[in-house]
């Protein structure tokens, strides 16, 4: 428990470093350390997030073959593994997505690469990943609920989680920031054709 | 941006395949439940997986089944059956739940049945290894916890040990405390020379009318003697419980508990 309690206790200072970090480079209008930077940790957490994803699905198989379910329980309950797997696999797969679109927009913006289409491009299939998400996450809350009510009984119960909402936010922004790149780009190509 | 939206597509036909295959699984656990009170297969197979003596196991079983089976001849209508093997909330129509924290293993198999003056009597019986016992019990052994909302006017109970392999009345008690609204079942029971000490009893509750109490909860700690030993946080729960019939009394509870010890 104090190892875990540690852990986390480092894992917030590193954070808030990086967070500083972050803001100090912004401050100063170093794109392209702050690229750099954002570049090296996107990558991290995309090694971090495979490794969590197959450490978690192997943990989660060794739980649910060493837990002594009846052939009863297997029957009936053997679809909410799957079912949350499933959804791991999806969410999983367009964090990776993501990352690596942010792993090549950073990338542009290391190079100066700034009024480029590409970037808008990626911006968007951001926005989009995220959007998607959303709504895979209320659709899978919403399906299971029905189907749990249906077959277990007892009250109907309908929850939204925090997550939920960040992915619509940040869908939404990104779309936002991705027209206002498209429509800056067109402005920047037509500066560049006047003498 | 269209495989995006067709790998969504994709998920979420998958989603509701296994959400129709939840459906299904309804009609699985309502044939099960008719056949457990004869047989408790489950319990069998567990037991058998867990190497326990097979001969010390038939007849707990036996004694459970023709306590359930008597309660069927005597009129009782079955409402309801749950059974788990796991440590995870299992809710259905009656919204059973269980918990607990230091014990890995449990069967739990609970019945709610009904009467036919519309009294309610909740049978449960666990099938857990106390491996934490290891030595005799001296002091007080269960008690039972009830929500805040309950004015229980009475209280009664019968335990039974297995004792080389005879059941024998332990006691048949009134030792409710009304205050901390706690039953305790004094005891000095554990023969440390035997190998498996198992422990049945029921608890009887009689709820007077005028409390809208819709949670009952039966908590089960034990003692060393002097010592709260630690707490294997074992909670049979029926929340929600409909009172259908207000006549005098709202219902009558019981609880059947089972405990096994194999002593090192």
């Amino acid at each position: 428990m104090v190892i875990i309690l540690a852990l986390l206790i480092a894992l917030v200072i590193v954070l808030l470093g990086l967070v500083i970090k972050v803001l100090i480079l912004m401050h100063h209008n170093r794109i392209e350390e702050f690229s750099t930077f954002l570049q090296k940790f996107v990558k991290i957490i995309l090694v971090l997030t495979i490794f969590g994803y197959f450490l978690g699905q192997f943990l989660a198989i060794i739980a649910y073959f060493s837990d002594g379910y009846s052939a009863l329980m297997q029957s009936s309950r053997a679809v909410y593994p799957v079912l949350l797997s499933l959804r791991l696999v999806f969410e999983v797969s367009f964090y990776i997505a993501i990352m690596l679109w942010a792993d090549k927009l950073l990338g542009n913006l290391k190079i100066n690469k700034i009024f480029h289409i590409d970037n808008t491009k990626y911006t968007k299939k951001i926005g989009m990943a995220f959007l998607i998400l959303f709504v895979a996450e209320v659709t899978t809350g919403l399906l299971i609920n029905i189907a749990h009510f249906a077959s277990v009984g007892g009250t109907f119960e309908l929850t939204t989680s925090p997550k939920m909402f960040m992915y619509l936010i940040i869908g939404f922004i990104l779309l936002i920031v991705s027209s206002l790149f498209e429509n800056s780009i067109k402005i920047y190509e037509e500066n560049q054709l006047t003498i | 941006m269209k495989w995006m939206t067709k790998v969504l597509i994709v998920y979420l036909l998958a989603v509701s395949t296994l959400c129709a295959i939840l459906l299904f699984s309804k009609i699985e656990l309502d044939n099960y439940s008719s056949i457990t009170f004869t047989l408790s297969p489950e319990a069998l197979t567990y037991a058998q997986d867990n190497q326990l003596n097979e001969d010390y196991i038939d007849p707990v079983l036996e004694f459970i089944s023709t306590k359930e089976l008597t309660l069927l001849e005597e009129g009782y209508e079955v409402l309801y059956t749950a059974m788990s093997t796991n440590p995870y909330l299992y809710e259905r129509n009656w919204s059973l739940y269980v918990e607990y924290s230091q014990i890995p293993d449990i069967d739990l198999q609970s019945s709610l049945f009904k009467d036919n003056n519309g009294v309610y009597y909740i049978l449960a019986q666990y099938d857990m290894p106390l491996f934490e016992l290891n030595q005799a019990i001296t002091g007080n052994f269960i008690h039972f916890g009830f929500s805040d909302e309950y004015q229980v006017s009475n209280v009664y109970s019968n335990v039974y040990f297995l004792l080389n392999d005879e059941y024998t009345l332990y006691q048949t008690a009134n030792s409710y405390d009304y205050d901390n609204k706690l039953f305790t079942m004094p005891t000095s029971i554990v023969d440390t020379s035997i190998d498996i000490v198992s422990v049945v009893g029921y608890v009887f509750l009689e709820i007077p009318v005028g409390n809208d109490a819709t949670f009952f909860e039966c908590s089960v700690d034990i003692f060393d003697g002097t010592n709260h030993k630690e707490d294997p946080g074992i909670i049979l729960g029926f929340n929600k419980i409909v009172f259908a019939e207000r006549e005098e009394y709202y219902s009558v509870a019981a609880t059947w508990i089972k405990y096994r010890k194999e002593i090192s």
